[in-house]
C-alpha cells in the first residue's frame, strides 16, 4: 500500500472528527431525515404500485431503485450545498426479496439480462420469480434498505415490507386483505421486536442506572448478542451470518467492511461461527484452526463483544433474522454469493446474477491499461468511499423527473456499456470489489458434521470475499473453510432457501451537551414507528416471561413508553412533502 | 645621517627608534620604498610634498578626472576608451556631412527650378564649396597655433579631424561600385544590378522608398569620406582598408534590424502609405518581436503543458490594461510569446520530458479509509533488489568453485605414496 496518513492526520480524522458536536449531530439529522424521506417515497411508490394499484404502467426493481436514488440525490442536493466537501448515497437503494438477504440492486439494463440468464425461472410460482422478473407479487418479503452521509456522517436505514393481497373495506379504503401468517411472520415479529430492544438497550448506556437488573448492569456486546439470540429463538429463528450491531464513524459505516481491516472495530457481529458454538456447545470440539487473528490484523480489528457502548458514539443496528419453522432438525444458516460466472442458470432454485454495487478499495493500485477505465476509476474515486452503483457515474444521472423518463433511461442505458468494459478490467485488478448478492440457505447440521476434513487443522483458504478479520474461517471448530462450505451447500440435496427478514436503524448516543432536552438522549436517525412500521402479521410464537432476560426485555419496552423517568428516544421524522417529491409523484403519474 | 637607527630606502638616519617608526609610516617612506622597487632613486621629502600638493591640486580640479585616475586603467581599458572617444567624434562628424549635404541638396533642388542641369551642377559645387571652406576657416584658424593635442577644446578636435577627413575624401560616384575598387558602370540602375547581384546589396522596403539616389550617395560618402563599414561601423584607415573590411566579412548589405539601424536610414524612405489602416501599423510593429522569435527558434523549445499555458494566459489577461497585445519578454528561464505559450529553453528539455506521476490528494474519506486499515500488504516485487541478490548468489557460486579447486590441489593422487619424513 503507497498511500500513508500521518499520525496527527489519522488522530483528527478518526478522533476528532467523531467527538459528537452540534454541529456533527445536526448533519447526522440531516442524513437521518434524507434517509427516512427516502424510504418513505419508496414505500410510497410501492404502495400505489402494488396495494392502491394507482400507477398503472409496471415498474420493476431496478426501476424503483434507481428513481429513489435520483430522489436521495436530489435531496441531498438542498443541503449542506458548498458547506461540506463530500456528501452523497451511503448505500444505495437495495430491494431483496425473500431469501435474497443483500445486495440486490440490478441496473436497468439488467432486467433483459437477468430473463436470460434464468430461463428455467418462469412460472410466479417459483421463489426467485420476483427477484428475476423485478415485479413483486402477493405474499413477498422485500427488504428495502438506503442510506446517504453527509460529510461522512452516515444513516442507513433498511426497512421490511410485506406485500398484500388488497382488500377494500366497508369505508371504502385499499387494505390488506389479512395478516401474514406465514413462516415469514415470526421473523418480521422477532426482527422489530429484536430492534427496538437493543435501541432500548443502547438507549440504557446513556443511563446505566435505568437498566433492567435481569440484564446485569452495563451495555455490552455479549448483552446485546444475548438479547437478540433469545428474541430470535423464541420465536424459532436463527440469526443470519453478516448481522451486526456496531459501532459507526465517519465514513466507517459498514460500508467497507471486509475490504478495509478497520482500526478499532466495536460492534457484535453475528457469523457462522456463532452458530457452530451454539451447535457443539455440549461437544467437547477443540478449535481446529491455526491461523490467529493477530498475525494477519491487528487485534483491534477483529470484532469481539468485550466492549461497552458507551455515551456519545453513534451505532447501526442491522439485525437479519430468518424463520426456522419450515426445518424439523437442527441446521446452519449461511450465505451464498450469487455471482454471473456460471453464465446461465439450469434449477429452478439457482439464481444467476451480476452484483449492482461496487467498492473502491483504495489500498490497490494499478495502472490500467483502458482509456475508459482510467476515465471511470477517476469518477469512482470522485464519487467517495461508499458503495456505489454505475449508474450513479452517469452524467444523466439523476433522473430528472420534468424530461422524458424513456428517454434518459435508454441513454443511461448507452453509458452503462462502456462504464462495464471498464468496470471489468477494474475489478479484475481488484481496484474495485463488488458487494455481493446473498441468498440465505439453510444446511442440515448433520450433513456439516459427516463432511470430512483433510486438511485437518490448516483448513484455510483466501476463496471467501468480504471477510471479517478473525472470522476467516466460517466453521473455525471443525475447520471447514469457506470454499468447503459453498461446495457443502452446493452438494446438500436437502439445503433450502431461508426467507429473510432484515431491519437496520442508526441511532446517535447523544449525552446531555448535544441533546435536545436537559436530559441524555437517543436520537434515532432512521427507522421507528413513523416510517418503518411493523407490517400486519401473526405469529404463533411469543416470548417466554418466565425467562429473566426476556423479563428484562419487556421492562425496557415498557422504559421506553415512559416519558417522564423512562429513556428518552427521540425520532428523527421524514421531511413534509414538498414540490419536489410532488414532482416525483407526477411522474409516477405519467409513467 | 648619523645615529645607529637608518632607513636605507630614503638614506636617513635617525636618534631613536621611536623617530624611526614614525617615519616608516610616513607616506613619503611608502613613495619612496615604491620607487626602491622600481629601481628608482629616492627623493627628498621636499620634492614629494611638492609633488603631492600639485597632484591634490590638479584632484581638486577635476573631481570626475580624479575618479577615472584613481582606479588602475588597464592598456586595454585605455585603448577601448580612447577607440570609443574617436567613434563618438566621428559620428559627430557623419552627423555634420549629412546636415550639410541635406542643405546643399535643399538648395540644389531650389536652384534646380529655376535653372537647367548643367547650371544646377555648377551650382551644386559652388554651394558646397563655400560652405566647406566657411567652416574651414576657423578650424585653420585655431590649429594654427599649434598647440598639443591634449589642449584643444574638444570642438576644435572634431574641427581638425574634420579637415584631415575632407582632405583625404574620396568621391565615389552613383555610377561605381561601393566596394570595388574602380568599377564603373554606365549608369546608376546597372550599378545596383551589379552590387545586388555580386556583393548582395540588397535595398530594403523598396516600396516606400523615396529616394534611392540619396540612400546610396548616402552610403557612399560614409565609405568615402568616413571610412565606414556600413554594417558594423567598422572604422577604416582608409578607403582600401574599410572596402576591404566590407568585403572580407560580406558587409555589403544594409543592416535594416534595430530601431537605430532603421532610423539610419528612414529619411530617404516614405511610409505614410502603410499608415492608412490600423491593422497594417500593428503588422509593422509586431515585426520586430517577430524576428527575435525566428532567430531564436532553433534553440528554443515550444513547453506544451496545458497548465502552464494557462498560467501565461492568466498572466496576460491580468495585465491587459497596461501592457501591449503583443507581448513577449525572456524571464530568464522561459520565453514568454504573445499567444500565451511557454517557451523553454533546449538546455531544459530533460526536465520538460519528466512525466512525473502527479502527487495523490486523499480526500477526507479516503483519508480515514486509509488511517483505518490495518491491513498488512506483501511489499511489491523490487526487480533491483532482485538483481542484487541474484549477483550474490552468482558470486557465491563461483567462490564455491574456487574453494572446490583449490582443495583440489592438496588432494594426495598418490594412493600408495609415502612420505618419506614420517618414517
Amino acid at each position: 500500500m503507497d498511500l500513508a496518513v500521518s499520525h496527527e492526520d489519522s488522530q483528527i480524522l478518526l478522533k476528532d472528527k467523531n467527538v459528537l458536536q452540534e454541529s456533527v449531530v445536526d448533519k447526522y439529522r440531516t442524513a437521518g431525515q434524507i434517509t427516512q424521506t427516502a424510504l418513505k417515497y419508496l414505500t410510497g411508490l410501492i404502495n400505489d404500485l402494488y396495494h392502491y394499484k394507482t400507477i398503472q404502467r409496471p415498474m420493476t426493481i431496478a426501476e424503483l431503485c434507481l428513481l429513489t436514488d435520483s430522489f436521495m440525490v436530489t435531496r441531498l442536493e438542498q443541503f449542506y450545498k458548498n458547506k461540506v466537501n463530500e456528501r452523497g448515497i451511503a448505500i444505495p437503494t437495495t430491494i431483496d426479496v425473500d431469501q435474497v438477504s443483500s445486495g440486490w440492486s440490478p441496473e436497468v439494463d439488467d432486467t433483459k439480462n437477468l430473463l436470460n440468464w434464468n430461463k428455467e425461472t418462469t412460472s410466479p410460482e417459483d421463489s426467485l420469480f420476483s427477484s428475476v422478473s423485478g415485479i413483486l407479487k402477493a405474499g413477498d418479503v422485500i427488504k428495502i434498505t438506503l442510506g446517504v452521509h453527509i460529510d461522512g456522517y452516515t444513516s442507513e436505514v433498511s426497512h421490511t415490507m410485506v406485500i398484500y393481497p388488497v382488500a377494500v373495506n366497508e369505508a371504502g379504503a385499499t387494505v390488506p386483505a389479512g395478516p401474514l401468517l406465514d413462516v415469514k411472520a415470526d421473523a418480521i415479529a422477532a426482527t422489530h421486536i429484536a430492534t427496538e430492544t437493543v435501541v432500548a438497550l443502547l438507549a440504557c448506556a446513556l443511563t446505566p442506572e435505568k437498566l433492567p437488573t435481569s440484564l446485569g448492569n452495563v451495555v455490552n456486546g455479549q448483552l446485546i448478542r444475548l438479547v437478540v439470540d433469545t428474541i430470535a429463538r423464541s420465536y424459532n429463528c436463527g440469526v443470519v451470518p453478516g448481522s451486526r450491531v456496531r459501532r459507526i464513524r465517519r465514513f466507517l459505516a459498514g460500508q467497507n467492511e471486509g475490504i478495509v481491516a478497520e482500526r478499532e472495530y466495536k460492534g457484535v457481529v453475528w457469523t457462522e461461527s456463532h452458530q457452530e458454538a451454539q451447535l457443539l456447545i455440549n461437544s467437547d470440539v477443540k478449535d481446529l484452526t491455526v491461523a490467529t487473528s493477530s498475525t494477519r490484523s491487528a487485534p483491534s480489528a477483529v470484532p469481539v463483544d468485550d466492549f461497552t457502548v458507551n455515551a456519545g458514539e453513534v451505532f447501526m443496528i442491522d439485525l437479519k433474522i430468518a424463520p426456522l419453522g419450515q426445518v424439523s432438525k437442527k441446521g446452519l444458516i449461511t450465505l451464498e454469493v450469487v455471482d454471473s460466472a456460471r453464465g446461465k442458470s439450469h434449477r429452478k432454485d439457482e439464481l444467476v446474477a451480476r452484483a449492482g454495487l461496487f467498492v473502491r478499495d483504495y489500498a490497490q493500485a494499478h495502472a490500467l491499461k483502458l482509456k475508459t477505465s482510467r476515465k471511470l476509476l477517476t469518477s469512482i474515486d470522485n464519487n467517495g468511499v461508499y458503495p456505489f452503483k454505475l449508474s450513479h457515474l452517469s452524467p444523466n444521472f439523476p433522473i430528472d423527473p420534468t424530461k422524458d423518463y424513456d428517454e434518459q433511461i435508454s441513454a443511461l442505458d448507452k453509458d452503462l456499456k462502456s462504464f462495464r468494459l471498464g468496470m471489468s478490467e477494474i475489478a479484475n485488478n481488484y481496484l474495485c470489489v463488488e458487494t455481493p448478492i446473498e441468498i440465505a440457505k439453510w444446511v442440515p447440521w448433520d450433513h456439516v458434521l459427516k463432511e470430512s476434513n483433510q486438511n485437518g487443522a490448516l483448513s484455510y483458504d483466501a476463496t471467501a470475499n468480504l471477510t471479517l478479520p478473525g472470522h476467516e474461517v466460517p466453521l473455525p471448530k471443525l475447520g471447514i473453510a469457506a470454499l468447503k462450505l459453498k461446495s457443502l451447500v452446493r452438494s446438500c440435496p436437502e439445503t433450502i432457501d431461508l426467507p429473510v427478514v432484515r431491519e437496520c436503524t442508526t441511532v446517535v448516543l447523544c449525552d446531555s451537551d448535544v441533546s435536545s432536552g436537559e436530559r441524555p438522549e437517543l436520537l434515532r436517525l432512521t427507522g421507528g414507528s413513523k416510517t418503518s412500521q411493523p407490517s400486519w402479521i401473526h405469529s404463533d410464537y411469543e416470548l417466554n416471561n418466565e425467562d429473566p432476560t426476556v423479563q428484562g426485555i419487556f421492562q425496557l419496552a415498557e422504559l421506553v413508553k415512559d416519558k417522564r423517568f423512562g429513556l428518552v428516544v427521540r425520532e428523527t421524522q421524514p421531511m413534509k412533502q414538498t414540490v419536489s417529491q410532488g414532482a416525483a409523484e407526477e411522474t409516477g403519474m405519467q409513467m | 645621517m648619523s645615529g645607529v637607527y637608518t632607513c636605507n630606502s630614503c638614506s636617513l638616519g635617525f636618534d631613536s627608534s621611536q623617530d624611526q617608526r614614525d617615519h616608516m609610516k610616513t607616506e613619503w617612506h611608502r613613495y619612496n620604498l615604491k620607487r626602491r622597487v622600481a629601481q628608482l632613486p629616492a627623493i627628498s621629502e621636499l620634492v614629494f610634498n611638492t609633488k603631492v600638493r600639485a597632484l591634490s591640486q590638479a584632484e581638486s580640479e577635476d573631481d570626475a578626472r580624479k575618479r577615472d585616475e584613481k582606479k588602475q586603467l588597464t592598456k586595454k581599458e585605455i585603448r577601448r576608451r580612447e577607440k570609443e572617444a574617436l567613434l563618438e567624434k566621428k559620428k559627430k562628424l557623419l552627423a555634420l556631412a549629412q546636415e550639410n549635404y541635406l542643405k546643399n541638396k535643399a538648395l540644389a533642388e531650389n536652384q534646380a527650378q529655376k535653372e537647367n542641369t548643367e547650371a544646377e551642377k555648377e551650382v551644386k559645387e559652388e554651394q558646397t564649396a563655400p560652405v566647406v571652406t566657411e567652416e574651414n576657416v576657423p578650424t585653420e584658424e585655431a590649429a594654427a597655433p599649434a598647440v598639443p593635442d591634449e589642449e584643444l577644446t574638444e570642438e576644435q578636435l572634431a574641427e581638425r579631424l574634420m579637415n584631415q577627413k575632407l582632405e583625404s575624401k574620396v568621391d565615389i560616384p552613383l555610377e561605381t561600385c561601393l566596394f570595388c575598387t574602380n568599377e564603373s558602370f554606365k549608369d546608376f540602375e546597372t550599378n545596383l544590378d551589379h552590387m545586388f547581384k555580386n556583393h548582395g546589396f540588397y535595398i530594403p522596403e523598396q516600396k516606400f522608398l523615396t529616394d534611392k539616389e540619396g540612400l546610396v550617395h548616402y552610403l557612399s560618402e560614409k565609405i568615402g569620406l568616413g571610412n565606414m563599414c556600413i554594417v558594423c561601423n567598422y572604422q577604416g584607415r582608409s578607403l582600401e582598408a574599410v572596402r576591404a573590411h566590407m568585403l572580407a566579412k560580406r558587409h555589403c548589405k544594409i543592416p535594416y534590424e534595430s530601431e537605430n539601424e532603421r532610423l539610419e536610414i528612414s529619411e530617404f524612405y516614405d511610409f505614410t502609405a502603410s499608415y492608412a489602416g490600423y491593422a497594417e501599423n500593428t503588422k509593422k510593429t509586431q515585426e520586430p518581436s517577430e524576428v527575435v522569435a525566428d532567430d531564436g527558434n532553433d534553440e528554443w523549445e515550444d513547453v506544451s503543458s496545458d497548465e502552464e499555458n494557462a498560467e501565461a494566459t492568466e498572466d496576460n489577461d491580468e495585465d491587459e490594461d497596461d501592457l501591449p497585445d503583443e507581448y513577449l519578454y525572456n524571464d530568464g528561464t522561459e520565453l514568454h510569446l504573445p499567444t500565451g505559450v511557454k517557451v523553454g529553453h533546449r538546455s531544459l528539455q530533460r526536465y520538460y520530458k519528466q512525466n512525473l506521476k502527479p502527487e495523490r490528494i486523499l480526500t477526507e474519506g479516503q483519508g480515514t479509509l486509509v488511517a483505518a486499515e490495518t491491513r498488512t500488504f506483501l511489499p511489491a516485487f523490487d526487480k533491483q533488489k532482485y538483481n542484487v541478490k541474484q549477483r550474490a548468489w552468482k558470486s557465491e557460486n563461483m567462490d564455491k568453485k574456487r574453494e572446490d579447486k583449490r582443495h583440489a590441489k592438496f588432494v594426495n593422487n598418490q594412493p600408495y605414496y609415502r612420505d618419506q619424513l614420517l618414517q
